[in-house]
């Protein structure tokens, strides 16, 4: 196990170079002259070269991407353009909302997901299940935009539970905070739950079949003792591998529900850096999202040796 | 076609409806010049927000524009993303799936390759890719497909290894057949149901995205019709316009349901043990 653990995370190491690789080409393709944005329309040539030299933009592409990749081992991922800070110092002010937005929207999406699929798979073929399917298609095809402006209207707007935007940090608001995330969290959860309820249904009609099951249910045994004790984790492993393959919608999402509820969270920062060209934001972002979640699904795979003693790594 | 044979209106309920309300809302976007009298752009200052009525069966928008034709042109704009994607995809998907999963010594670059694409979320490439190219109906159909096709090439890479040591695979190879004729005429045509399924899902991912894209400014741009860009309208006029946001969205997810529901139904339909292997 220990052996295969290290393997893995070597594997990381190609991949996450291929991540970089991809978000460093993807930003500097930019085609909108970060300089010119910066400076507008009345700089002078004299201006727009001193700038660019400045920021390191006059070399030519393929000197940067070294020069960006040698920085980034050593940890460092540069200086915004407009913030004037380094770009793993501002990362790290806006973490908090996306961090308590991303693992509330997962609570909510796994408990309210394996709730409605457990229902629709042991109320096989009955309105229950029909109820459970339908919810969970709604979920995988309601746009969260829509979703959140939908909320936002119902429960700011109309009764004024929630803000209807803006944040205020854990060490500043308490438990306060979480007025302002709940609606966020809300939007991502109900995809999630789509998600995760239509493999928890699949996955355990397949367990419901199977012989030891019937052996269950002739030794008397009740169908919450069946359920929750022999099927429940035995049908695990594919729902675990949509959580974590989903961890990357749900890490996409954040950017949708962070700009449309103005929280100053690491999504609301890359979309603003998008519209702006601040390049080393933009990297910086993608890359977290990647990291993320390539880390995340290092755990999933780690997982299913725990849930299925069967799966041994060599 | 395979899926023609097998299938049955009434046994298949999910395929029935969906395939009825799909032809309904192609219907609609073709004709959409022909069914509204009104158009898409133009403003009319003296008519903005006004309520459902038999003249605006939608109501208006704040530039006095129809929203009922708004809403035709609109999903005319998500088919026609959600098509060429899903062709594109398709394309890409399959000469990449193809390619790796035939032959094993470029596999293992691509697949590394493909698991760092897998690792950003489509969303995410696809707002980075429309944010370089400029928004734009033709810049967001690459966007998107540049975003998908990495599951695609997956799915077709995994069938092609599945399909390829066959003992019908390797008789036609023994008969003399090249790999062209191999993968044509036996790989490509038995891996069609997988890939069918998925590329129904990347329909309705390309619709749910466009709009998403087109919402934060980066897709289709005003004044050309699009339920993303007609959602980021209604925004500002919730309180006093809710008509303006409830027709652009309701709209989407009516096109995006029954293509999930479709492509429930083709899986249950083409292979029933697909449905633990693909993953919407």
């Amino acid at each position: 196990m220990r052996n295969y653990i290290i393997k893995r995370l070597l594997l990381l190491i190609p991949i996450i170079f291929i991540v970089a690789v991809i978000a460093f080409f993807i930003t500097n393709l930019m085609p909108g002259d970060p300089v010119r944005v910066i400076l507008g329309n009345m700089a002078t040539e004299s201006e727009v070269a001193r700038l660019e030299q400045n920021l390191g933009l006059d070399q030519p592409l393929i000197v940067r991407f070294f020069k960006w990749l040698a920085n980034i081992m050593r940890g460092n991922l540069g200086e915004s353009f407009y913030l004037h800070a380094p770009v793993s110092e501002v990362l790290l002010q806006r973490i908090q909302p996306t961090f308590l937005i991303a693992v509330l929207a997962e609570i909510l999406g796994i408990t309210g997901g394996m709730l409605l699929g457990i229902l629709a798979a042991v109320k096989h073929r009955n309105f229950l299940d029909q109820f459970s399917i339908t919810i969970s298609l709604f979920g995988i095809s309601v746009p969260s935009f829509w979703l959140a402006l939908m909320l936002m209207y119902l429960f700011s707007v109309r009764l004024g539970w929630f803000p209807v935007s803006g944040y205020e940090p854990f060490a500043e608001a308490g438990l306060g905070t979480f007025r302002y995330i709940i609606l966020p969290a809300v939007t991502l959860a109900f995809m999630q739950a789509g998600l995760i309820a239509r493999m928890t249904r699949s996955a355990m009609l397949d367990t419901l079949k199977q012989d030891y099951i019937r052996t269950a249910k002739s030794k008397g045994l009740s169908t919450r003792i069946i359920v929750f004790k022999h099927a429940l984790k035995n049908s695990m492993l594919p729902v675990i591998t949509v959580i974590g393959h989903n961890f990357a919608v749900l890490l996409g999402g954040t950017w949708i529900v962070e700009t449309i509820f103005v929280i100053p969270g690491t999504g609301f920062m890359a979309i603003n850096a998008i519209m702006r060209r601040d390049i080393p934001i933009i990297q910086a972002s993608i890359i977290f999202v990647a990291v993320i979640y390539v880390i995340l699904n290092l755990f999933v795979d780690l997982s299913y040796a725990f849930l299925n003693p069967k799966i041994r790594y060599n | 076609m395979l899926f023609l044979k097998k299938y049955n209106k009434y046994k298949h309920p999910y395929i029935t409806i969906s395939i009825t309300i799909l032809i309904i809302l192609v219907f609609l976007s073709l004709f959409a010049p022909v069914i509204t009298d009104y158009s898409p752009v133009r403003n009319h200052p003296r008519d903005r927000l006004q309520p459902p009525s038999r003249k605006h069966l939608l109501g208006t928008d704040q530039f006095g524009r129809d929203i009922f034709t708004r809403i035709l042109y609109g999903i005319r704009a998500s088919m026609q993303v959600g098509l060429a994607v899903v062709i594109l995809t398709m394309i890409t998907g399959g000469i990449v799936g193809i390619t790796a999963g035939f032959y094993p010594r470029i596999d293992k670059v691509v697949m590394r390759f493909l698991d760092a694409m897998m690792a950003f979320p489509g969303i995410i490439i696809a707002i980075s890719l429309a944010a370089i190219w400029g928004a734009g109906k033709f810049n967001i159909i690459l966007a998107l497909s540049f975003a998908y096709f990495p599951r695609m090439a997956r799915i077709v890479r995994s069938s092609v290894i599945s399909i390829k040591d066959l003992d019908y695979v390797e008789s036609a190879r023994a008969a003399g057949a090249r790999d062209s004729r191999i993968i044509l005429k036996h790989i490509l045509k038995n891996s069609a149901s997988p890939i069918m399924v998925q590329a129904t899902f990347n329909f309705a991912l390309a619709i749910l995205d466009e709009a998403a894209l087109s919402f934060l400014g980066v897709g289709i741009m005003p004044p050309t019709p699009s339920l993303g860009a007609m959602v980021t309208d209604a925004r500002s006029y919730m309180v006093v316009a809710p008509w303006m946001i409830l027709a652009p969205g309701i709209m989407i997810i009516l096109a995006v349901l029954s293509l999930n529901l479709l492509g429930d139904g083709l899986r249950d339909l083409l292979d029933p043990h697909l449905k633990n292997t693909i993953k919407n």
